[in-house]
């Protein structure tokens, strides 16, 4: 091919763009592609610390369960209780997310335990007091999970029968009972700090794995493959509040009718709800990586549908305001079906789901999963 | 206060780095070349995957399921997924589609198949639609270009993976028991009257000779495998509310009882109680099931019966034994191939196709 001729000016301003083309490119290669932007955004503002406040709290657990037992009073054991439910809210933001170090091993078993048909917890934690075994965190991670993490503490602080001060200060099993609670809420604290610390750049990284996709990757050839999980998370969450924290144990479906109200979640503590604003607020900052660039940005900038960004962040709300506005915890309510709250916040949590799981998908262009919907 | 630590067994494989443990795909992917449908933004295709690239890709008009390579004849069948009526012969040298078969009037394919132990024939799960819905087996001459030479009565509704036993005389035949019609679509007509089960065919005289019914008649039994020593492994897919809380995969060994397979101490709890491709290992030491809807796979010891460990693999599809490199691939709807070795905690990435989503089923071309 000849090449053509170019006059000393012309090829002047040819330079003159070429170094602007290639500026405007180093430029762009330095400002990282959305998906990108999404992943990291939401690792940073969202994932990590959700799993911060679950170590962080459940340290503050272990350590009130210490010292409650180190002289029992009833103060001590309402601020060990409180220190429970905190860390309840902090597991209920990492409880939904369906990606990375708490699927290895079945990480979600060792820190709860629910549902539990068969009073497994009360019976074998019993049996483990009872028993003459050495109760040392060491110990609980090699028993069973059902005498592990929060589910296991709920009924050491808050069962009707023996989650009073009375059984930690004045039977004969006090003791086994006390060291049996701070052997469990130190476990469960090494459990979540191990997950912390999973995802930490300063330690397992796990942060990069999800967010630096491409043919290295193991995991997540690329940004797509991740941004399914975000996906996931959000249908899988909502999807898990409808069907198995309400509509199930309340017998609100019209194929079950019964309801079966020990199914539902924290019900000894009576937490039920407040677990479900938790998850719900979780799942909103994992759509919105906080302040963060998030799927909802993504959707509006790269998928032009800000009108569905928009819808979803408004249905997260009405659906934490109608949760809010139950006046009852959900174990109470004595007549479910007739309980005009429960209807309402079910009305928004279908809407919810509907918007995540079909109109979500669709704008993003990701598969909620192809063998997953229409398999064989 | 100092709170004494100390690493859990657990903790430790949490904390290794997680980058870096992989190199390149392009320097570590060695698999035997599978055989697959999938779909991506182009549509429907059938073919065989190799390294990086399709080795043979044909595109169809509706969406493909299983598929078996016919060594003898260097063919691959693929079949469709129900209610499909075309099943395809591919030259597996040439890549060029050898026949279109359509199902026999008043028939559609449920999308699986097995060959004879001497390759002359090829058995099919059938919709007997005028029949009513019963499951049939359609008898295919391969030496005939596939020519359909008979059905059998396989005495259950929905029969849909069947496997040829070691004896090379008998068929296993998972009966899903969901009674389908194509005027209805996918539609499950016998919700309330289902009849699940795990039958044994004779070829020879076309009778049904063993027969187990799924412990739950809404517990469809849709896969199987069988090992080299006859055993059979079986998955179940839930009909009713769920989750189930059932077992989902059992073991059979001809004249005992059906017997669920333990999750053991490893806690595990499927909530879609969706169990889509089995395959046994040709040790008949391992199985390995997807379980698509809670995007995980579970590896069994078939042994112990016993649930030996979990990997999360999103929207897993098919899983298959590659004996020349000792590991399972698995495909996904993310377009991953990806090997599952027993003796590692994590699957190692083995081709990656953008935007293609596989379908539930693997086989090999070796």
């Amino acid at each position: 091919m000849k090449l053509p001729t170019l006059s000393t000016r012309k090829l002047k301003g040819t330079t003159q763009r070429l170094l602007l083309a290639v500026a405007m490119a180093s430029t762009a290669a330095c400002s990282p592609p959305p998906s990108e932007k999404v992943l990291v955004n939401t690792s940073k503002l969202a994932v990590l610390p959700a799993y911060e406040r679950f170590s962080h709290s459940s340290q503050a657990l272990a350590l009130a369960a210490d010292s409650f037992c180190s002289a029992p009073s009833s103060e001590g054991l309402d601020l060990t209780r409180t220190h429970w439910r905190t860390t309840v809210d902090s597991w209920s933001g990492v409880q939904n997310l369906q990606f990375g170090p708490l699927l290895i091993d079945n990480q979600a078993w060792k820190i709860q335990f629910w549902p539990d048909k068969k009073n497994l917890i009360a019976r074998k934690v019993e049996a483990l007091i009872r028993s003459d075994e050495d109760l040392s965190e060491k110990r609980i991670d090699d028993a069973s999970v059902v005498v592990q993490g929060l589910s296991s503490l709920e009924y050491l602080l808050f069962d009707h029968k023996v989650g009073s001060l009375n059984s930690y200060a004045n039977t004969d099993a006090s003791t086994r009972r006390c060291a049996l609670l701070v052997a469990v809420s130190g476990h469960l604290h090494g459990v979540a700090k191990g997950l912390y610390d999973a995802w930490r750049p300063e330690s397992g990284n796990y942060l990069q794995a999800f967010t630096k996709t491409g043919p290295d990757n193991a995991e997540y050839p690329d940004d797509n493959v991740a941004l399914a999980n975000l996906l996931d998370t959000l249908v899988a969450g909502v999807e898990l509040i409808k069907r198995d924290k309400f509509e199930r144990p309340l017998g609100l479906t019209s194929s079950d009718g019964q309801a079966q109200i020990y199914l539902l979640e924290w019900w000894r503590s009576q937490y039920s709800r407040e677990a479900i604003t938790a998850n719900l607020m979780a799942l909103k900052t994992v759509f919105t990586a906080a302040s963060g660039y998030g799927l909802d940005d993504y959707l509006s900038d790269v998928k032009q549908r800000s009108d569905l960004s928009a819808q979803i962040q408004q249905q997260f709300d009405s659906s934490l305001s109608a949760a809010n506005a139950i006046p009852n915890s959900l174990f109470s309510s004595a007549e479910p079906r007739k309980q005009a709250e429960l209807i309402a916040f079910q009305n928004e949590i279908t809407t919810l789901l509907s918007l995540l799981k079909s109109d979500l998908p669709t704008a993003l262009g990701i598969s909620l999963g192809f063998n997953a919907k229409d398999g064989d | 206060m100092q709170r004494r630590r100390f690493i859990l067994a657990s903790g430790a494989l949490l904390s290794m780095p997680w980058m870096g443990a992989s190199p390149a795909l392009a320097k570590t992917a060695k698999f035997t070349p599978v055989i697959s449908a999938a779909s991506d933004g182009e549509g429907k295709h059938i073919g065989v995957w190799r390294d990086d690239h399709w080795q043979v890709f044909q595109t169809i008009a509706h969406r493909g399921h299983d598929s078996l390579y016919h060594r003898q004849r260097r063919e691959l069948v693929f079949f469709s997924r129900r209610p499909g009526r075309e099943m395809y012969i591919v030259d597996s040298k040439h890549g060029g589609l050898l026949h279109t078969i359509s199902s026999e009037n008043g028939y559609h394919y449920y999308g699986h198949g097995c060959l004879s132990a001497d390759g002359r024939y090829l058995y099919t799960t059938e919709n007997h639609i005028a029949g009513d819905g019963a499951g049939s087996i359609g008898v295919y001459d391969c030496q005939q270009d596939y020519q359909c030479v008979g059905h059998m009565d396989c005495d259950g509704i929905g029969p849909h993976e069947l496997a040829l036993m070691p004896d090379g005389k008998t068929l296993a035949i998972a009966i899903g028991g969901i009674k389908t019609l194509p005027a209805s679509g996918r539609k499950t007509l016998n919700p309330d009257t289902m009849t699940p089960a795990l039958h044994y065919l004779d070829i020879a005289s076309g009778q049904v000779v063993e027969r187990h019914a799924a412990p739950h008649f809404q517990l469809s039994l849709r896969h199987l495998d069988v090992s080299s020593s006859g055993q059979v492994i079986i998955g179940a897919q839930f009909q009713g509310s769920l989750p189930s809380r059932l077992p989902l995969v059992y073991s059979h060994q001809r004249g005992g009882a059906l017997t669920a397979m333990s999750y053991g101490e490893l806690p595990l709890q499927f909530k879609q109680d969706y169990i889509a491709s089995i395959s046994i290992d040709t040790q008949g030491i391992h199985a390995v099931t997807s379980c698509p809807r809670d995007n995980l796979v579970c590896l069994w010891d078939l042994r112990s019966l016993q649930l030996q460990g979990v990997y999360p693999l999103r929207d897993s599809a098919g899983a298959i034994y590659d004996a020349a490199y000792q590991q399972f691939i698995l495909s996904n709807g993310n377009g991953q191939l990806m090997a599952l070795k027993p003796e590692q905690a994590k699957l190692i990435p083995l081709a990656y196709a953008p935007g293609t989503h596989w379908d539930n089923h693997l086989t090999l071309l070796r």
